[in-house]
């Protein structure tokens, strides 16, 4: 083995320096201050930066001016994620309902139940009530166990159930105060979208890496039948339930999925659950051309689906409003 | 708890607010309580293990020391140095053995079974305060220093929150003392703890975690099969991500333990500035190196038994120092081929012969050779298999380029450029802490742009910290 210089003595103390004090103070007020104008920065500025942040907090708003009151039983809260964004032509949507209903859409990106169950505890609890209110999750989506960490935790969590929500989703202490903080702070719940956009302006390459740094995508188990419909169905009466007291009607919508289990599970599902469940589109009718990935809809898939959605949805609110 | 995680830093905060407040006793037992919490934050039941190991270890020492008898004084040595081996055995290397005998049986003809496997967690840390209770032990033993008369003192130095996890390796010698005598609030080394702690988190979450990325899409394939061009982004990648991550949390560590009034060993001291590989091992893990080289490459006869036996302590050092990263066979070579090194060097006396010429070229042109072939090592370390790092290495016969390539070593460079111009000052101004002697309000501000970077480019994804899983 080399040879080493001896063990290192506590080192004397050096020079003597200018009140060493007053600095430490001041590093730790600077740094409060730093953090302090970095979520007034995030507040005020990176949320109109972020074309996604920007979609997501004027939706977010939209949702909550639902009127609270009886007028607007002619609003209809279609929620949902990726799938539900690209796999839906809203303006169209939202023509093929007026003048009779409103559809006020609210995405959130990589969401699934325990994000909306705990996101619509959420907006209820602002005093919004809508008529009707439309939920879009796959089969996996129903029965998932995770949320989407901080950021849920900003956009759709109430402080109050942060607890609960850690403990439904087997957060471990540290991951259930990151979710505190997310909650409490717009850098700290945002902080992921708000480095990609300060990260594509500093490093305007780092587009071409995209593929190679989003984590490895986990193969596709097969839907296990038993699991989606005895969860699923526990989960949608959940919905349900919680939609109806604040008088409303809940109703689930089918992404578009190849795998004709998804669909055959979910109404399942629904059926036991006494919950509607909307799926315009069957398997046998999609093809891969229909999407962009397998999972997402191409443009010519969404146009599909909404056309076929449109109607469906219409008749759905119609009934309910009966 | 992570260091890099808020919980943390709020569990700090408290720590250092309440410490202050009282005197040395009551500290002690503060920072023990806080330690045992900090610990059993992941999994209380690992805390058995650490007290059982700090009980046998403290009623051991005592008995050693006062007895004069050379047989008892050696029964409880075994006694202590099986206990805490025997833990790491069990906990860290029982199924690597397990595995690697049932391999070779077969391949001799044996007929194949399957080995019994210990389905139980790696205690974290283990690795690290086993080297410090068998370090006190044996100082005791060779009557290097006298035991420590207070079990909550003793506790302390074993357990303490900062480095019990994943160290700096604190020497009996260096930190028990400390523990033992009171603290003086010192403003100045409050201040150098603070800097250290933004230097780390700067390391670990922009730079670290930022590499991991592209050593990650590398190493695992994501991008695309193995070829001259992923070999160097993922090594390039890994090498500075283990520097950064490893540096940063020991920054971090050394940090936290100043704001309470501990000075911990520096452990990192530029390695990527080295000259040749005896010179890298000075810079690198220090707290380690001079562990093996105190406890383990010296009693093995270190250099005094001639140039054959010299030959083979070192390759012994460096294997064992291998396989204390991990129980797989690529730590092994990765320690093989450092031991190599070094014996290569011993052997055309080159680091003398640099140490003696050092014009600017030739420390230059050595560093970049020395940083490439400590990159060679990183391959085995990194993958998960020989076979792995083999076929990883194969791609450099494979000469491709594709234009994200080079996006892909922009973007190490963007976050590992800063981190060697540091290196680079701390070198050349042979200071201890970033910027040590420059005016207050120039430390000032470095330790201010350094929050806002960790802020704004902190990587999406934490890492866990490397050197946790040893």
């Amino acid at each position: 083995m080399a040879p080493q210089p001896a063990l290192e003595r506590i080192p004397d103390k050096p020079q003597p320096r200018s009140r060493p004090a007053t600095y430490s103070w001041l590093l730790l007020c600077g740094i409060i201050t730093v953090l302090i104008a970095t979520e007034l920065t995030v507040r005020f500025a990176i949320m109109k930066a972020s074309r996604i942040e920007a979609r997501t907090e004027q939706e977010q708003r939209a949702a909550l001016a639902i009127p609270h009151d009886s007028r607007a039983s002619h609003t209809v809260l279609i929620v949902g994620n990726s799938l539900l964004l690209e796999g839906v032509d809203f303006p169209a949507i939202g023509n093929a309902m007026a003048p009779d209903f409103k559809a006020v859409r609210y995405i959130v990106e990589q969401t699934a139940y325990l994000d909306w169950y705990y996101g619509l505890r959420t907006l209820y609890s602002s005093g919004i009530r809508p008529g009707v209110v439309a939920v879009s999750l796959s089969a996996n989506q129903l029965i998932a166990r995770n949320i989407r960490g901080d950021y849920f935790a900003y956009r759709l969590l109430r402080t109050r159930d942060f607890l609960q929500a850690a403990r439904d989703a087997s957060l471990s202490p540290t991951a259930t105060f990151s979710l505190l903080l997310g909650n409490l702070s717009a850098f700290y719940g945002t902080r992921s979208e708000t480095r990609k956009v300060l990260l594509s302006k500093v490093v305007p390459s780092v587009k071409d890496l995209v593929e190679y740094m989003a984590p490895a995508a986990q193969p596709r188990r097969p839907l296990d039948r038993q699991r989606v419909v005895t969860v699923g169905t526990q989960r949608l009466r959940i919905l349900d339930e919680m939609v109806r007291a604040h008088g409303g009607r809940f109703i689930l919508i089918e992404p578009a999925a190849l795998d004709p289990d998804d669909r055959a599970y979910l109404l399942e599902a629904g059926a036991k659950a006494n919950v509607p469940v909307l799926a315009p589109l069957s398997s046998d009718v999609l093809s891969t051309a229909d999407f962009r990935d397998g999972f997402h809809m191409s443009s010519r898939g969404a146009a599909r689906y909404t056309t076929g959605l449109a109607p469906l949805l219409r008749a759905k609110c119609a009934e309910a409003r009966e | 708890m992570f260091f890099d995680t808020p919980v943390y830093f709020l569990f700090l905060t408290i720590v250092v607010l309440l410490y202050w407040r009282l005197g040395r006793y009551r500290q002690n037992i503060l920072l023990l309580v806080a330690s045992y919490f900090f610990y059993g934050w992941w999994d209380w039941r690992f805390l058995i293990l650490i007290l059982t190991s700090t009980v046998v270890d403290f009623f051991a020492a005592q008995y050693i020391a006062v007895s004069s008898n050379v047989l008892r004084r050696r029964t409880l040595l075994t006694i202590s140095l099986a206990l805490n081996f025997g833990f790491l055995g069990i906990f860290k290397y029982f199924n690597f053995f397990a595995d690697s005998l049932a391999a070779t049986l077969a391949s001799f003809g044996a007929p194949s079974f399957t080995p019994t496997l210990l389905h139980i967690l790696l205690p974290p840390g283990i690795s690290f305060y086993t080297f410090q209770a068998v370090a006190y032990i044996v100082d005791v033993y060779h009557d290097k220093m006298k035991p420590s008369r207070s079990f909550v003192d003793y506790a302390l130095f074993i357990s303490l929150f900062p480095h019990l996890v994943a160290g700096p390796i604190q020497r009996p010698s260096h930190l028990l003392p400390q523990v033992e005598k009171p603290r003086q609030f010192d403003s100045d080394r409050f201040f150098d703890g603070l800097m250290l702690i933004l230097s780390g988190l700067f390391r670990k979450c922009v730079v670290a975690d930022n590499c991991a990325k592209l050593a990650d899409a590398a190493f695992s394939g994501r991008m695309g099969n193995h070829n001259l061009g992923v070999v160097l982004i993922g090594t390039y990648a890994f090498a500075w991500q283990i520097y950064a991550d490893f540096s940063g949390y020991s920054d971090i560590a050394r940090g936290s333990a100043q704001l309470m009034g501990f000075h911990f060993m520096v452990n990192f001291r530029q390695p990527y500035l080295a000259v040749s590989l005896q010179d890298f091992w000075r810079r690198w893990h220090i707290s380690l190196s001079t562990w093996l080289r105190d406890y383990l490459y010296i009693p093995l006869g270190g250099s005094r038994e001639g140039e054959g036996r010299t030959y083979r302590n070192l390759m012994a050092t460096m294997l064992l120092g291998g396989l204390w990263h991990g129980a797989n066979w690529t730590f092994v070579v990765w320690g093989g081929i450092h031991g190599v090194g070094l014996a290569m060097e011993r052997w055309f006396g080159k680091a003398r012969e640099i140490a003696g010429q050092s014009t600017f070229v030739r420390t230059w042109a050595s560093r970049i050779l020395f940083f490439h072939l400590v990159c060679l090592a990183w391959i085995f370390f990194r993958a998960q298999s020989l076979r792995a790092s083999l076929d990883f290495l194969a791609g450099v016969r494979n000469i491709q380029f594709a234009p994200q390539f080079l996006s892909a070593l922009m973007f190490i460079a963007t976050y590992t450029i800063p981190l060697f111009l540091l290196d680079l000052v701390l070198e050349y101004r042979r200071e201890e802490y970033i910027f040590q002697s420059s005016p207050q309000f120039a430390r000032l501000a470095v330790g201010l742009g350094l929050t806002a970077l960790v802020i704004a480019f902190s990587a999406n994804s934490s890492a866990a910290f490397i050197y946790f899983q040893f």
